[in-house]
């Protein structure tokens, strides 16, 4: 038995107006200080006006959001009491809304109450439903049942994933409106993000037939569209495929999980305060290396990279698995070069001192990281630490 | 060896503290577990297993006897046949968990911070050789 979970999902341009459709007149949205200085605030209580909605805004989500702009929420919709709770915004956003339409669901659970073995939580949404409207293309969390929460430990906000099938969000509105204001270097740390979703969710332990569809074609749509939005923002047809690209892969590894490479990606986050799109975008073709380097020959790894490159046009049918494999990695560099985005960690100006004065607090979050399981190829302290030290100074990996 | 002995709960405290990827994986783990083996298959009464726990050792593993009331931080219980499908890598332990094969019990929180741990104290199972029921 496994499972395919997913929000009713509305995309395309003038999805916003779906809106209309969703019963319900209290919305309680949940959004950041820019979203509103760009004027996306305003598209949104434009609509619901015009559909005699009524409205209330909490626009204090600050990037890798902690635990308290989750209870404010959670306590102003305990006043509020909406039937709607709405997002709009990048992933710390949805991630903040998501976790806040939980608590105020069942006002009994604190944060650490969200786990994946409880089955109370399928009954989320009997209060409020929840609508997601990403911003970005790459954060995926309209389409997923997690949430990342940073929280204080050992005097580090610590990035902690909190998931259940039952909070993925009830609508995702994937309207390409929101993205197209999108500077070129956050689409394309963002579209890394949705890259790595895409392609860890393939090959993690829980991959499975339905997650792999979806990212398989998010993979195809990513490489396509992504080249022509970083020269071209305004291509609304390149970004509205980017924008489904996103929620595709979101989808995707909801329902088969992401694996070291985001692991590594949440606690270099955590502990340097890098973009997570950026760092995991950098990290994938070293944490993808490692998996296809994997000695076990019951791992299929090599043959899903192989299958990924010979459906996707980038190796002949006819090629061995291993040359076809590692093409894949090569096509990510490829694009990596292509749209201008750093391939080591290095180039996210971390000193080699910092760096290495972090290592040991850098392993120890890993390890703390529910992805540490994901992983095809089973992972070590001293493989966290050598694959750190390769991205670092931009190293294949040869182990 | 017979799985389920005071032979084999010695041995899997031993191949815990032995397995490499262990200790690194659960230097925060505190809290001891016990394991609550259901009659099924070829198991014909409840069996519990004590496991002591304290950053990244086991300090300690042992039959309880029936009766003896114990508290541990984490107690994980199901069918004999269950555990045996995941000693034997079957089944993933996260997804019987997940499935109700297996129930986990105890600071959820802090469980879910060290799954690598719990999966490294399950692989701990595949390092020594012992026979089935």
């Amino acid at each position: 038995m496994w499972y395919f979970y997913s929000p009713n999902i509305i995309y395309g341009e003038d999805s916003l107006g779906f809106i209309e459709n969703i019963k319900g007149n209290k919305c309680y949205i949940v959004t950041d200080k820019l979203i509103e200085e760009l004027g996306y605030l305003k598209i949104l209580t434009e609509k619901l006006e015009k559909f005699g909605k009524d409205f209330q805004v909490f626009n204090e989500v600050v990037p890798d959001p902690r635990e308290e702009g989750v209870l404010k929420a959670r306590k102003q919709c305990n006043v509020y009491s909406p039937d709607i709770i709405i997002a709009l915004g990048g992933g710390s956003v949805i991630d903040t809304a998501k976790t806040a339409w939980v608590l105020y669901e069942f006002p009994e659970l604190n944060i650490g109450d969200i786990h994946l073995f409880r089955s109370d939580l399928y009954e989320t949404g009997k209060k409020a439903k929840f609508i997601a409207i990403p911003t970005t293309s790459g954060t995926g969390s309209e389409a997923t049942n997690g949430t990342i929460i940073s929280q204080l430990e050992d005097d580090i906000w610590k990035k902690f994933i909190y998931a259940h099938r039952g909070i993925t969000p009830t609508y995702a509105i994937v309207d390409p409106i929101f993205p197209k204001g999108m500077p070129p270097q956050l689409t394309v740390d963002t579209a890394f993000d949705a890259l790595s979703h895409a392609i860890e969710g393939m090959v993690s332990n829980w991959k499975n037939e339905f997650s792999n569809a979806m990212g398989l074609k998010a993979i195809e749509l990513i490489f396509k569209y992504l080249p022509i939005v970083y020269k071209d923002g305004k291509n609304m047809e390149a970004r509205d495929y980017l924008h489904q690209a996103a929620t595709m892969a979101g989808l995707a590894f909801s329902n088969s999980q992401v694996h070291i490479g985001h692991g590594m990606g949440h606690s270099w986050g955590a502990v340097f305060h890098t973009h997570h799109g950026r760092t995991v975008g950098i990290l994938l073709p070293y944490v993808s290396q490692f998996c296809l380097n994997n000695p076990d020959k019951d791992d299929d790894t090599l043959e899903i990279h192989s299958k990924i490159a010979k459906q996707l046009g980038w190796a002949k049918w006819d090629d061995d698995d291993k040359k076809a494999a590692f093409k894949a990695v090569d096509k990510i560099k490829e694009l990596q070069k292509k749209v201008d985005f750093p391939s080591k960690l290095q180039d996210l100006g971390v000193s080699k001192t910092d760096f290495e004065n972090n290592i040991e607090m850098l392993v120890a979050c890993c390890f703390q990281d529910a992805t540490s399981v994901m992983t095809p190829r089973s992972i070590t302290d001293e493989y966290y630490r050598k694959i750190y030290y390769y991205a670092y100074e931009g190293k294949d990996i040869d182990f | 060896m017979k799985i389920l002995s005071e032979e084999w709960v010695e041995a899997f405290g031993k191949a815990i503290n032995e397995n490499p990827d262990y200790k690194p994986s659960a230097l925060t783990w505190e809290g001891d577990m016990l394991l609550v083996i259901e009659p099924s298959g070829k198991l014909d009464h409840e069996v519990r297993v004590f496991i002591g726990l304290h950053h990244g050792e086991c300090t300690g593993t042992r039959l309880v006897p029936e009766g003896e009331e114990i508290e541990t931080e984490s107690t994980m219980a199901g069918p004999y046949d269950n555990f045996v499908a995941v000693t034997k890598k079957e089944i993933d332990p996260i997804r019987a968990i997940m499935a109700g094969k297996l129930r986990l019990e105890g600071d959820m929180a802090k469980l879910m911070r060290n799954t690598k741990a719990a999966l490294e104290i399950v692989n701990s199972l595949g390092r020594f050789e012992f026979e089935f029921l």
